[in-house]
């Protein structure tokens, strides 16, 4: 059955209510080839960093939904996508993670292209045909690949809207992760935690902004900072919901999405430095600042430090938060790789990155803090819709109350709102129920 | 050699009994106030300071591991806990300089979770560094190094 078929025959509008989605949307296999086919191979899809190849002739395999791509740096320092596909018979040619390699030769006939995907050698090139071309059988090129502060995204849409129409003002939370950089550039080659979970893929996504789950899910944590991290000098948190519910949980358009902590910073008085603990030295912390403050003047620091990283899911598979890139690649409709990535303030001190990866392995890795956590439910999330007797997972939280407009005009509720996840569902029926 | 292979032997099998048991204070008793618990991600040599880990615990941050399973009650991947039991084995054993004793052994940990049909296999090669302490070790530093540790890998609650 083709897809167009196939998907004519899933009404959508009656699987996702505004106010729950059915649990077919995330168990059905055939709901899943239809995302392949609408969203992976179509959409605005987070790939890499550039700094994962910073050097001609430097590569990183990965996955575009569940095409194996190649991501290099040519010759003319261009980044490009490549399908990793031998275009004779297929194979994939590169099996390792990363590297550096000038050409990549197949090991099944030994076909060999350039790392820009040219075909440049041919065993026993006399026996094809007359009228065979190598020009003819270089790499497959994702069409349109973009790049915003070096965040890599691929389209395999030969035509479409441009990803900064596609990013919309979710670009400025991206500014916002970077500009805290003293240099103005994160680097993302410090390694990454490579992770299966067992669920849908729709269920990180709509997680990865999802307040009101922090409380129990991540309850160890909140256990552990009352009984090891209390300090005498600060004050009590505000009683009930204590500092949750001052945040704005914010649609972006086009499926994305954010926590907006700004609200709640302005209450709580933290700043990005103010969250450092003691072990960063003096002499570190004023280096930080002098260079974020050469680069962008003492209020534009000062405003940057306050504000802090945004908390944003761009649709359908990139995830922003404190000092990582995290990206989901598909795997089948009950299982996904999740891969988190630390990133580094590129001309920092040593002590502020070390910091950053001493953070990132206290609570997101697959023995993270918290993440091990996430990953268990997400399993139990998962394994419960197989009663199927109960259809509808409910999206309704916060939806009787009224959405506010931020000084930007973007569209907001508060952060125990589903109102993220509902914005990504919308955005979701519109790409599956276009023609 | 400075050491009796009985002795160094003994500890490395009941420091993997404790784990298995999930008798983690008695395990976490083990550990000296120095301790480097670290688990290197992607690679099997890499630069701390610059590449990230699956796990850089020192003592404090390894109290809270314990403490999140042993105290809070809603440490997930651990509610109700795995059940466990490893091999150990190829031992290995070298004088250290500041009067340590160093090993290398290899182990297979396999853990069952209630709510999965499949049980997750740990297999991998660990480095300790032993300081001897009133005719018994404190473990002063453990290195594991994971053969999946570049694979996409499932959440990693019990120790290694």
């Amino acid at each position: 059955m083709d897809m167009a078929t196939r998907s004519s025959l899933i009404d959508y509008a009656a699987l996702v209510k505004p106010d729950r989605v059915h649990a077919r949307v995330y168990t059905d296999p055939d709901i899943f080839e239809d995302e392949l086919e609408r969203i992976w191979y179509r959409e605005w899809v987070f790939v890499g960093h550039e700094s994962e190849v910073p050097n001609v002739g430097d590569y990183r395999t990965g996955h575009l939904g569940k095409q194996p791509i190649l991501i290099t740096r040519g010759r003319d320092m261009q980044v490009r996508v490549l399908l990793n596909r031998c275009t004779h018979r297929g194979n994939t040619l590169c099996q390792a993670r990363s590297g550096n390699a000038p050409t990549f030769t197949c090991s099944y006939h030994g076909w060999t292209y350039s790392c820009e995907g040219d075909l440049q050698g041919v065993l026993f090139r006399e026996d094809f045909p007359p009228d065979f071309r190598r020009e003819d059988h270089g790499l497959y090129r994702v069409p349109r690949v973009e790049m915003y502060r070096g965040f890599i995204f691929a389209s395999l849409a030969k035509t479409g809207k441009s990803l900064q129409e596609h990013l919309g003002p979710a670009a400025a939370n991206i500014d916002r992760f970077c500009d805290l950089s003293p240099s103005g550039e994160i680097t993302m080659n410090h390694g990454v935690y490579r992770m299966r979970i067992e669920c849908n893929w729709k269920m990180w996504t709509e997680n990865s902004v999802d307040s009101y789950h922090v409380y129990q899910t991540h309850g160890s944590n909140v256990y552990l900072a009352n009984m090891f991290e209390a300090k005498a000098d600060k004050p009590p948190p505000p009683p009930g919901k204590g500092y949750f519910g001052l945040i704005h949980a914010r649609d972006l358009g086009n499926g994305h999405s954010d926590l907006d902590m700004r609200p709640q910073r302005r209450v709580t008085g933290m700043t990005y430095t103010g969250e450092w603990s003691g072990d960063i030295p003096e002499s570190a912390q004023r280096a930080y600042l002098d260079g974020l403050e050469k680069l962008h003047g003492k209020a534009k620091a000062e405003q940057i430090l306050t504000e802090g990283p945004a908390h944003t899911v761009i649709f359908p598979n990139l995830f922003n938060m404190l000092q990582e890139i995290r990206w989901c690649v598909p795997v089948s409709v009950n299982e996904t790789y999740i891969y988190y990535a630390p990133c580094l303030f590129k001309g920092a001190p040593d002590e502020i990155n070390i910091a950053r990866l001493r953070r990132d392995e206290g609570a997101y890795g697959p023995a993270g803090f918290q993440l091990s956590d996430d990953i268990e439910v997400w399993a139990r999330n998962y394994q419960g819709l197989q009663a199927r007797e109960v259809e509808w997972i409910l999206m309704n939280r916060g939806i009787h109350q009224p959405v506010g407009r931020d000084e930007d005009g973007i569209p907001y509720q508060s952060d125990l709102s589903e109102l993220t996840m509902r914005s990504q569902w919308r955005h979701y029926l519109e790409l599956m129920s276009s023609p | 050699m400075a050491f009796d292979r009985y002795a160094v032997e003994q500890f490395l099998y009941r420091e993997a009994r404790l784990a298995d048991e999930q008798r983690l204070d008695d395990w976490f008793a083990l550990w000296d106030e120095d301790a480097l618990y670290w688990v290197p991600c992607n690679e099997y040599d890499i630069d701390p300071t610059r590449q990230l880990s699956i796990i850089y615990d020192d003592h404090a941050r390894l109290r809270l591991r314990v403490a999140r399973i042993t105290e809070t009650g809603m440490a997930w991947t651990q509610e109700p806990r795995s059940r466990l039991r490893r091999l150990v084995s190829n031992i290995e054993i070298y004088d250290h300089p500041d009067g340590l004793v160093q090993t290398f052994s290899n182990f297979h940990l396999t853990e069952l979770r209630v709510n999965r049909r499949d049980p997750v296999e740990w297999i991998g090669r660990t480095e300790h560094r032993l300081r001897p302490h009133g005719g018994d070790f404190k473990l002063a530093y453990k290195k594991v190094m994971l053969i999946n540790n570049d694979h996409e890998m499932t959440q990693l609650s019990c120790m290694v």
